[in-house]
């Protein structure tokens, strides 16, 4: 690694030759007591009004000696840590620090004076609460940690920074709390993380991938959230939390897949309403997944499933039909599909319009010109909206309502049956960082269990998580 | 990472051991015993009682498995002869149950009987329940319990009030003889014993699991005689003819006419219960071939899952052939493997030779 010299031109030189980029300034001045300077910095994420105020302005009236200690105290700048070598500065210049160099000084300093255009934080639209704190994390890694930071204010509380990256060099953290969440976990997310080589880091989404035991399974691995609240929560239940520089989403892990079917609002609302709330999700998970194979294979292999009187409305619905249920709900789930698709990306007020074809014309029409059937309509209506009772699940979801309503036409019923018990029997041996995926369901645990598809009160949820294997067991007490 | 916790062998033995014998065996007990069902079953679980709690007692003493109990008595190749004679075992004590499974699906789940073709994939979810260990069967009897729970209630809650207890009695008319020859012919279906067997070594053995195992077993038990009573009563004299007696008790209540059959959901949701445990004796016979060939899981579970198949596959027509051979004339072997070889285990050697 190539270190810096004691003379200033030849520093200028060395690190305009790694970054010759022209938003890459360099600016040259004195201090009062005659010792050359440069600061170096990219321009547009550099604050030249805090480098002004913190920086240039003490430095000038400065008359001391050229002493490195002595030139630093002399900076109002409240973040200074040494430049180490010359591809440390470069690494910081790029991130928005400042590079300070002295005439006669080999020694470098980086000054923390970034500043990058961040939108606020606002109440983000994948997590809407009706009761509770609405603030969402943005894109920048700093305000998301400052959001953590406002929740816990323990000194047990870590934040491991990493940087992941061959050229994106996209700043990671992973948060935990010191006794709470199991060592292991972190030493192997860190391991995880320093191990691998990729060039950029677009979004969580890809750390995600890298942190999970099995990247190519359809369900779910790794646990996120777009709210401080959430995601402090489960660092407080034992998990370790992740935020990617760039990205609003924060992970956590270990992920079990209960913890989808919460809500930050089940934590604020009777614990009553907030148990009938979860099964009702649960409920409407399972019809959206299970309703148009159901209907599928009730018509084509067990007619008895359905009832007597509905048979007939069925029946008179269907009379006519070119298509057979199969394809007929196949037809139906692919239009949903592909105007959920269009609405999602075309523009706001095009989407209004998609939504009226979509529904009234397109919907009415295939009806009356015998197509397919009302009932056919209905039930993927139903399932349709079922599905975004769990948003979080709605990638799998989605995938398994398809290969549902395939076996559905092919296998029938019993494809059902064994699909399901081999979803099951997958989840219950997939684990994620020594926790099983469907835990606390199975493994049982009755402690866990007060907190996963029911909701006791809080009083009651005095012991963290066991599947966490925190030390720190209990997280209630009541004092006298 | 091959353990299983006492409360998922006592919720093994409530709650997914039953399902095994609410398919076929209630007609066959009918049929045999007649009114002396009860009896029979009765018997049979007892003696199945009595060796849980002789293997149980084996594992307060020694936290070895069956196989280094053979190794330290018998050596390394008695070792090898028991792992393939079990895994030879455990499939022969397969093939029925699968037979009487796939009659099951042709019958309960369409309306029309389908071709073989559709029990088919139930070897490609066997084949991969079998590369995993023995955890697995711990944490699909967790999953089982509620399941088995409610759709057992759900089903008796819905054929109870179409059903006549007294259709038991009167019991001096019960044939002891029969009822003696029925338990033995019906031994495949109270073999959970040779299961256990397997588990040895692989749950912590105290005095706290022999009573968790055991009142689970008699649970299990319970629900068993429950629901044998029930469909009797239900079918009287005609019960030996009810073949799938899940799909039947529950149609007679006054709700189906309106809502369609939804007893057969509660049947379908006891079905997933039933696949978890089918595929148990197969990934037992696996788990005995590691002994003998290592772990090569994958390998061996498309073997035994293959030799599984292809009976299926040649006594597609022939069930009551193979429910003769296995049931009535070689029921000796259930006896052996799954009674008399655990209660032998007692006197194994708990210390190693070297």
């Amino acid at each position: 690694m190539k270190k810096l010299t004691k003379n200033l031109q030849e520093n200028i030189s060395a690190v305009k030759e790694i970054l010759p980029q022209e938003d890459v300034l360099v600016f040259p001045f004195s201090t009062a007591g005659g010792t050359d300077c440069a600061v170096v910095y990219t321009d547009g994420i550099t604050d030249k009004n805090l480098l002004g105020e913190q920086v240039l302005k003490p430095l000038s009236a400065f008359a001391g000696k050229a002493e490195l200690t002595a030139l630093r105290q002399a900076l109002f700048c409240p973040e200074v840590k040494d430049g180490g070598d010359l591809e440390e500065c470069a690494s910081g210049i790029l991130d928005g620090d400042c590079l300070l160099l002295f005439d006669g000084i080999e020694e470098s300093t980086l000054l923390g004076v970034k500043t990058l255009p961040a939108r606020a934080v606002t109440e983000p639209p994948t997590d809407v609460a009706v009761r509770g704190p609405r603030a969402g994390f943005i894109e920048d890694i700093k305000t998301n940690l400052s959001l953590i930071h406002t929740r816990i204010k323990t000194p047990a509380l870590r934040m491991k920074n990493l940087s992941v990256g061959k050229q994106s060099k996209t700043k990671v953290c992973l948060i935990y709390l010191d006794g709470i969440a199991d060592e292991k976990v972190v030493a192997e997310m860190s391991d995880r993380l320093n191990k691998v080589e990729i060039d950029n880091i677009a979004d969580s989404s890809y750390i995600a991938k890298i942190l999970v035991n099995k990247p190519f399974s359809l369900f779910k691995q790794c646990g996120t959230t777009e709210k401080p609240d959430i995601l402090c929560a489960q660092i407080m239940e034992g998990r370790v939390g992740v935020l990617v520089d760039g990205s609003p989403i924060g992970l956590s892990l270990p992920y079990v897949a209960l913890q989808d079917f919460q809500s930050s609002e089940d934590y604020f609302i009777n614990p009553y309403r907030a148990t009938a709330t979860r099964l009702l999700r649960f409920l409407s998970l399972f019809i959206a997944v299970y309703l148009p194979a159901f209907y599928v294979t009730a018509q084509l292999f067990k007619i008895q499933l359905i009832p007597t009187s509905l048979i007939f409305t069925i029946a008179s619905g269907v009379q006519g039909i070119p298509l057979s249920p199969s394809l007929e709900m196949v037809l139906v789930l692919f239009v949903l599909e592909v105007l959920n698709e269009a609405s999602i990306r075309m523009p706001k007020y095009v989407g209004y319009a998609l939504s009226i074809v979509g529904a009234l014309v397109l919907g009415d029409t295939v009806v009356q010109a015998g197509l397919v059937s009302t009932t056919a309509i209905i039930i993927i209506a139903i399932s349709g909206i079922c599905l975004y009772t769990v948003p979080n699940l709605y990638e799998t979801t989605s995938i398994l309502r398809w290969i549902m309503l395939f076996i559905a036409g092919s296998i029938g019923t019993y494809g059902l049956i064994l699909f399901t018990a081999f979803l099951l029997y997958y989840m219950i041996t997939d684990d994620n960082y020594g926790v099983p995926l469907l835990s606390p369901l199975s493994p049982w645990n009755a402690n866990d269990n007060k907190d996963a598809l029911i909701r006791v009160p809080l009083f009651f949820l005095w012991r963290r998580p066991k599947f966490f294997k925190s030390q720190n067991k209990r997280r209630l007490r009541h004092r006298e | 990472m091959n353990k299983i916790s006492a409360r998922q062998l006592c919720l093994f033995f409530s709650c997914m051991a039953p399902v095994g014998k609410m398919i076929r065996l209630p007609s066959i007990l009918s049929e045999q015993a007649g009114n002396g069902l009860l009896l029979s079953a009765l018997f049979s679980a007892s003696l199945q009682l009595v060796v849980l709690f002789a293997l149980l007692k084996l594992s307060e003493r020694t936290n070895l498995s069956f196989f280094a109990l053979v190794e330290n008595t018998f050596g390394k190749v008695g070792k090898g002869i028991f792992s393939a004679l079990f895994a030879l075992y455990f499939v022969w004590a397969a093939i029925y149950p699968l037979l009487e499974q796939k009659s099951f699906v042709q019958s309960a789940f369409y309306d029309t009987i389908p071709a073989i073709i559709v029990f088919l994939p139930f070897f490609l979810f066997s084949a991969f329940a079998c590369m995993k260990n023995l955890t697995a069967i711990g944490r699909s009897a967790d999953l089982s319990a509620p399941v088995f729970l409610v759709s057992y209630f759900a089903l008796l809650a819905l054929s109870i009030p179409a059903g006549d207890i007294a259709a038991l009695l009167p019991f001096r008319e019960i044939s002891l003889s029969k009822t003696a020859l029925s338990s033995l012919h019906t031994l495949n279906w109270f073999s959970d014993s040779a299961y256990l067997l397997l588990f040895l070594g692989h749950f912590e053995g105290n005095k706290k699991t022999t009573a968790k195992v055991m009142i689970g077993y008699a649970v299990g038990t319970i629900f068993v005689l429950l629901f044998l009573a029930v469909f009797f009563g239900i079918f009287q004299s005609i019960a030996g003819r009810q073949n799938f007696a899940v799909t039947k008790i529950g149609k007679y209540h006054r709700a189906i006419g309106t809502m369609g059959r939804v007893d057969f959901l509660f049947a379908y949701a006891l079905s997933i219960v039933l696949i978890f445990y089918s595929v148990i004796p197969l990934l037992l016979s696996v788990e005995s071939l590691t002994h003998l060939f290592g772990e090569h899981r994958l390998a061996l579970s498309l073997a035994v899952n293959g030799v599984a198949l292809l009976m299926v596959f040649l006594f597609n027509y022939r069930s009551e052939l193979l429910y003769s051979v296995v049931n009535e004339k070689l029921f000796f072997l259930f006896l052996l493997f799954a009674d008399i070889i655990p209660l032998c285990t007692l006197f194994f050697r708990r210390k190693s030779r070297a």
